[in-house]
C-alpha cells in the first residue's frame, strides 16, 4: 500500500517538476532562513545560563537616583567591599565573588611573543566555585592562593604555549609583572559574559599592583562587579529591601552619596538580554533585536509555509477525480487521509533536508553578518534538528490536511461527474495569499525606514568633523614627547592638524560634577568631559560661539581655562558664560569660550552638557586630521614619526568615521537582516503567486479559449486573468501599512534623533510588490492568452 | 438480491425541490442483466449510483441482500460497497499516475489482500484479458477500448456479485463497443448481475430487461 502511494507521490513529482520545486524551494528557503535566525536567537537566549548554579547567582548593581549617566541611573560597577560584607550580614548569601576586568592587557610568554589578551580578576577560589569553573590542570581552592599566579583558559593556553604543558611557566604582564600558570582551566561557552576573558588571576595580585590601594579598594570607588549566590529559592526582592540599611552601616556620615543609592540583585541570566545598567562587562545583548529578530523569522516560516500550503492544495484539487476513483474501488476515508497526509509530509520532510544543506552554505555568511562563529555542528545538534524536524511535519501535516479531509469526504459520484468543489474552498487561498503578501509588504517597507534611519543616521550633522581623522592610541611615552611628536607630524602638507585627547567626540563616557561656585544651594550639574591638548577644535572643526580658543601664548590656559558648550551653559543658568567662574570637582576654572553644541554620544541620546579642558596626564588618543589624497603614504608617515618616539610600541590606528559606524553595529545588523529577509520574503511570496497563476490558468484554459473564440483581445484576456490577482495586492498594503507603521514607530522610540516616517515609504513598499506580483501574473497570463483557443478547447 | 422501495432523490434550493428520481420501486435477482434507458437527465446515472453506494436516496428504502442500506453507517457501506460492487464509468477512471498493473492491484490494496495472493490474481486477470504484454503502461498509452477492458478487469478483480455500468461504450467506436459488451455478457453468463445504463438500444439487448426512465420516474 505505502509503495502504491510512494510510487504516485514520485510520478506526480516528475510529471509536474517546476511545480513541485517552487513548492520544495520556498519552503526551504522560508526554514532555512528561520532556522538560522532562531539559532541565533537561541544563542542569545541561553547567554549565561550554562552555569549549573545559574538561578541562584545574582550581579549587584546600584541605582543612583536622580542621576542619569548615559541614559540611564543603573550602574553594573560597585565597591571592593560590597561582596563581602553582604556575604558576612545576609544568611541568604552564601558565596560572593568580587571580580574586575583589565581589557587589552599586554602579555607576553615564556618565547617573549606578545599578545593583548583579556585579563579577569577574580576573588578566587569564590569565583571559580560560584561559576562552577572546571580546572582541567590545578587546584579549584589553591590554584590561586598565591600572588602573582594565573589560571589560563584552554584556548589561551593553546594560544600562549602551544602544545607544551603551561604548567609551572611564567608569563610577563605590561613588561613589569611576571605571573606563573598554576591551572588550566576548560574554556566556557561563547555565551557568557567571561568568555572573551581568557585569564583569571586572584584579586589580591591584581590589588597588590594597585597605586592607590587604599583608594581603590574604599567605598568610594565603583569599578567592581559584585557577584552573590544566595540559596536556592530566596526571593531576591527581600533582600533589595534590607540592602541599602545594612551596607549604610559601614559608612561614615561623609559618604552621604554613597548612602543616597539604591542596591539591586540583578539575575545573572537576565544581564544579557535585560540589562539597562550601564559599565557591564560585556556587550549588551538587545531584548528588542531578539523580539525583531524572532518576528521576523515567524513571518519567514509562515510565507513559506502559506506558500507551501496553497501550492500544495492546489495541487491537491487536481487530484479530485482520482479519489473518486478509489473511494469507487473500495478505499475508505482512512486510507485517503493517510495517503495525502503522507504524500504532503513527505514532500515538507524533503524541504527540511534542503534547509539544513542551504543553512550549511549560508552558515558562513550569516556568521559574518552576526558576528559569532557557529560551526556546522551548531546546526546539527539535536535540538535544531529536532526543530526543524517539528516544523516541517506541522508544515507537513497541516498542508495535509485540507485535501486529506476535504477530499476525501467529497461524495465520488460529484467528483467523479466532473462537478467537483473546486473553486469552493479557493477563498482560503485568497486569503492566505493576501497575509503572504502583506507580510513582505511591511518587510520591505520596515526596510526602507530602517535604511532611511541609518542613512539619516549617517549623514546627520553632528556637529564636528569626523572624515579623514586618524586615531591612534597613545602611551606613556608619547604623551612626555608629544610637543615634538607633533611638530613632527605637522611638517607633512597632507596632515591639516593635530590634536591629542582623551575621547574622541563620537562617544563620550567620562562626566563629571560641574557647579558654579559660591552660588546659594550650588546646582549640581553632571556634565561630560574631555581632557585635550591644543588644536582640538581645529581637528574636529567645532564651531566656537563665543569667546576664544586655548593658546599656547597664555600660561594659564593648561590650569584653569575651561571651554564649555551652551547645553552646559544653559543647564548653569549662565547667560554671559565668558570669564564666568566654575567648578570641577572643586577646582575653579575660567571659561574662555563657548563652543556649539555637538552630538558626543550615538544619536539614541540627546545632545548633552560638554566641556574641555587641557589636561595632558589623560590624553589616551592622537588625532591626526589628513588632507584627502594619498592617505596610504599619510599613514606611513605617521608611522614613521610614531617610531621615533614611542620607544617600541606597536603603531596602531583607526578612523574615526569607522569608530562612528561601530556605534551602530546593533542596528546595522538589524537592517541587513531585514533588508536580506524582505527580498527573500518578497521571492518565496512570488513564488507562491507563481504557482497559483499557473494553476488558475491551467484551470482556466477553456474559458480563455471560449472568450478568445468569442472575439476577446490578447490584452483582454490578460486584463481579466490578472485584476484579480493584483487587486489582492491591494488589499496586502491595507494590511500591512499600519502594522509596519506601528512597529517602526515603536523601534524609532529608541533614537534621539529619528526620522519622520514619511507616506512614500508605502507607495515604494506598496509599487515594488505590486510590480512585482504584475511581471509575475503576466508572465503566465499572456502565455495563455497568446495560445491557440482551438488546442484548448478540443482538450477537454 | 437488490429491493427498492419507493426511493426518490432530490436537490433542494431555496424552497424548490428538483426531483432527480421519483418513488422508484426495483427489485433485481442475482444473475440478471439489466440496461437502464432513458433520455439524458432522466435519473440514469443517479438510480446507478445509489445502487453503487457511491450516492444515497433523498427517501425511501435500499434492501441490499436484505440488509437495510438506507441506515448504515459510512463505514458499513464502504465495506459492503467494496466487497459486492464493481463499477465501470464511461469516461474508464483509470488513475493516471498508475500503470495498468498498479491500477488492477489497488482495489486488492484496499481489501488488505497478502502480497503472493494479490500477485496471483492480477497476473490471472491480465492473461485472461491478453493484457499482459501492456502491464507496465500508463493509461494515456493505451486507446479508449484498452483502457475500458482494464477498467472492466479492476472492477471484476474483486470477484464482486454486482457490476454496474455507467454507458460504458459511450467514448469507444462501435467494434470496441461490441467487444466490450460481450465482455460483460460473458461476466453475466458466469453468475454477476450486472446493470447497465445505456443510450443504444443495440446494446441493451445484451441484457434480459430493460427499465426506462423518464424524467425520473420509471416507465411502465
Amino acid at each position: 500500500m505505502i509503495r502504491n502511494y510512494f510510487k504516485i507521490v514520485i510520478r506526480n513529482i516528475l510529471r509536474q517538476k517546476v511545480f513541485t520545486f517552487l513548492n520544495i524551494s520556498g519552503l526551504a528557503i522560508g526554514i532555512a532562513i528561520a532556522s538560522l535566525i532562531m539559532l541565533y536567537v537561541k544563542f542569545e537566549w541561553e547567554y549565561d545560563k550554562s552555569y549549573p548554579n545559574t538561578d541562584s547567582i545574582y550581579r549587584v548593581i546600584q541605582r543612583v537616583p536622580g542621576k542619569p549617566f548615559m541614559g540611564t541611573e543603573y550602574f553594573a560597577v560597585t565597591q571592593e567591599p560590597l561582596g563581602r560584607t553582604l556575604k558576612s550580614e545576609f544568611p541568604e548569601i552564601v558565596n560572593y565573588a568580587t571580580i574586575g576586568t583589565w581589557k587589552n592587557a599586554a602579555i607576553n610568554n615564556s618565547k617573549n611573543m606578545s599578545f593583548e589578551e583579556n585579563v579577569l580578576y577574580a576573588t578566587a577560589p569564590n569565583f571559580l566555585q560560584m561559576f562552577s569553573i572546571e580546572l582541567m590542570q590545578g587546584n579549584t581552592n589553591t590554584a590561586l592562593s598565591q600572588l602573582n599566579t594565573v589560571i589560563l583558559s584552554e584556548n589561551i593556553a593553546k594560544k600562549l604555549f602551544g602544545s607544551e604543558n603551561p604548567i609551572g611557566k611564567t608569563i610577563t604582564v605590561i613588561e613589569t609583572e611576571t605571573w606563573t600558570v598554576t591551572g588550566i582551566y576548560k574554556s566556557l561557552p561563547a555565551n557568557s559574559q567571561f568568555a572573551t576573558y581568557g585569564l583569571i588571576t586572584s584579586f589580591e595580585t591584581y590589588a597588590s599592583g594597585l597605586k592607590n590601594r587604599e583608594q581603590a579598594l574604599s567605598w568610594k570607588n565603583n569599578s567592581w562587579y559584585n557577584y552573590v549566590k544566595v540559596i536556592n529559592g530566596t526571593n531576591p526582592e527581600f533582600i533589595n529591601a534590607r540592602m541599602p540599611n545594612i551596607v549604610n552601616k559601614y559608612l561614615s556620615d561623609a559618604n552621604a552619596d554613597i548612602k543616597a543609592r539604591e542596591l539591586y540583585l540583578q539575575p545573572l541570566k537576565d544581564i544579557r538580554l535585560y540589562n539597562n545598567a550601564y559599565f557591564g562587562m560585556g556587550e549588551n545583548g538587545d531584548l528588542k533585536t531578539m523580539l525583531i529578530l524572532i518576528a521576523i523569522a515567524i513571518v519567514m516560516l509562515s510565507i513559506a509555509s502559506i506558500n507551501y500550503m496553497n501550492l500544495s492544495t492546489a495541487r491537491a484539487s487536481l487530484r479530485a477525480r482520482e479519489v473518486g476513483v478509489r473511494k469507487v474501488i473500495g478505499a475508505n476515508k482512512i486510507q485517503l487521509i493517510a495517503q495525502f497526509m503522507g504524500d504532503s509530509v513527505f514532500l515538507s520532510i524533503t524541504a527540511g533536508i534542503f534547509a539544513i544543506i542551504l543553512d550549511l552554505f549560508l552558515l558562513p555568511s550569516f556568521n559574518q553578518l552576526i558576528g559569532i562563529n557557529f560551526s556546522s555542528a551548531a546546526l546539527l545538534q539535536p535540538s535544531f534538528l529536532i526543530g526543524i524536524s517539528v516544523i516541517t511535519l506541522l508544515i507537513g501535516l497541516l498542508s495535509g490536511a485540507y485535501p486529506a479531509f476535504i477530499l476525501s469526504s467529497f461524495q465520488p459520484v460529484k467528483v467523479i461527474m466532473g462537478d467537483n468543489a473546486k473553486g469552493k474552498h479557493a477563498y482560503l487561498r485568497y486569503i492566505l495569499v493576501v497575509t503572504q503578501f502583506a507580510a513582505s509588504i511591511a518587510l520591505i517597507a520596515c526596510t526602507f525606514i530602517i535604511l532611511s534611519q541609518l542613512n539619516y543616521i549617517k549623514n546627520r550633522d553632528m556637529g564636528y568633523n569626523r572624515e579623514n581623522i586618524v586615531v591612534v592610541p597613545l602611551n606613556n611615552n608619547v604623551i612626555i614627547q608629544l610637543g615634538p611628536m607633533k611638530q613632527d607630524l605637522s611638517q607633512n602638507p597632507s596632515i591639516s592638524d593635530v590634536t591629542a585627547c582623551s575621547q574622541t567626540p563620537i562617544n563620550i563616557v567620562s562626566a563629571t560634577y560641574v557647579n558654579i561656585p559660591g552660588e546659594a544651594g550650588e546646582t549640581k550639574v553632571l556634565s561630560y568631559s574631555i581632557d585635550s591638548d591644543f588644536n582640538f577644535l581645529q581637528t574636529f572643526n567645532i564651531p566656537l560661539v563665543e569667546g576664544r580658543n586655548f593658546s599656547k601664548n597664555i600660561t594659564t590656559d593648561s590650569t584653569n581655562a575651561v571651554l564649555i558648550n551652551q547645553s552646559l551653559a544653559n543647564s548653569l543658568g549662565l547667560k554671559n558664560a565668558i570669564n564666568s567662574t566654575i567648578s570641577i570637582n572643586n577646582n575653579k576654572y575660567n571659561i574662555i569660550g563657548l563652543i556649539k553644541d555637538i552630538n558626543i554620544h550615538s544619536l539614541h541620546q540627546k545632545i548633552e552638557p560638554l566641556f574641555v579642558r587641557l589636561n595632558k596626564p589623560y590624553l589616551q588618543y592622537l588625532c591626526v586630521k589628513t588632507k584627502s589624497g594619498n592617505l596610504p603614504a599619510t599613514i606611513d608617515f605617521i608611522k614613521s614619526v610614531w617610531d621615533r618616539y614611542s620607544g617600541q610600541k606597536p603603531f596602531k590606528y583607526t578612523f574615526l568615521d569607522s569608530d562612528f559606524n561601530s556605534l551602530y553595529k546593533r542596528e546595522e545588523r538589524v537592517a541587513q537582516i531585514v533588508s536580506y529577509s524582505s527580498a527573500l520574503a518578497i521571492i518565496i511570496a512570488c513564488l507562491g503567486l507563481l504557482g497559483l497563476v499557473s494553476f488558475i490558468v491551467e484551470q482556466k484554459r477553456k474559458e480563455i479559449g471560449i472568450r478568445k473564440v468569442l472575439g476577446a483581445s490578447v490584452s483582454d484576456v490578460v486584463g481579466t486573468l490578472s485584476k484579480q490577482f493584483l487587486q489582492w495586492v491591494l488589499y496586502a498594503n491595507i494590511i500591512a501599512i499600519p502594522v509596519a507603521y506601528y512597529l517602526m514607530a515603536s523601534w524609532l522610540q529608541d533614537f534621539a534623533f529619528r526620522i519622520n516616517i514619511s507616506w512614500w515609504v508605502f507607495i515604494l513598499s506598496g509599487g515594488m510588490a505590486l510590480l512585482i506580483a504584475l511581471i509575475t501574473v503576466s508572465s503566465q497570463t499572456i502565455k495563455a492568452a497568446f495560445a491557440n483557443p482551438v488546442k484548448s478547447i478540443r482538450y477537454e | 438480491m437488490i429491493k427498492l422501495n419507493n426511493i426518490s432523490k432530490y436537490y433542494e434550493n431555496k424552497f424548490i425541490k428538483t426531483f432527480v428520481l421519483r418513488n422508484i420501486n426495483l427489485e433485481i435477482n442475482e444473475g440478471e442483466f439489466i440496461s437502464v434507458m432513458g433520455p439524458s437527465g432522466a435519473g440514469k446515472s443517479t438510480l446507478l449510483y445509489i445502487i453503487g453506494m457511491l450516492d444515497t436516496a433523498s427517501e425511501g428504502e435500499y434492501y441490499f441482500y436484505d440488509e437495510p442500506v438506507h441506515k448504515m453507517k459510512e463505514k458499513k457501506l464502504t465495506e459492503l460497497h467494496k466487497s459486492h460492487i464493481g463499477f465501470v464509468f464511461q469516461q474508464y477512471h483509470l488513475i493516471d499516475e498508475l500503470t495498468v498493473l498498479e491500477n488492477l492491484e489497488t482495489p486488492l490494496l484496499y481489501q488488505k489482500i497478502k502480497t503472493s495472493e494479490r500477485k496471483g490474481m492480477v497476473a490471472d486477470l491480465l492473461d485472461r484479458f491478453n493484457m499482459v504484454a501492456k502491464k507496465d503502461l500508463f493509461p494515456n498509452q493505451l486507446s479508449g477500448g484498452q483502457q475500458q477492458l482494464v477498467a472492466i478487469a479492476r472492477a471484476i478483480i474483486t470477484k464482486p456479485k454486482l457490476i454496474l455500468a455507467d454507458e460504458p461504450t459511450g467514448n469507444l467506436h462501435s467494434g470496441q463497443g461490441k467487444e466490450i459488451m460481450e465482455l460483460l455478457k460473458k461476466l453475466n453468463d458466469e453468475g454477476t448481475t450486472i446493470i447497465q445504463v445505456t443510450h443504444s438500444e443495440e446494446n441493451a439487448k445484451y441484457g434480459n430487461k430493460i427499465i426506462k426512465l423518464n424524467d425520473g420516474w420509471i416507465e411502465k
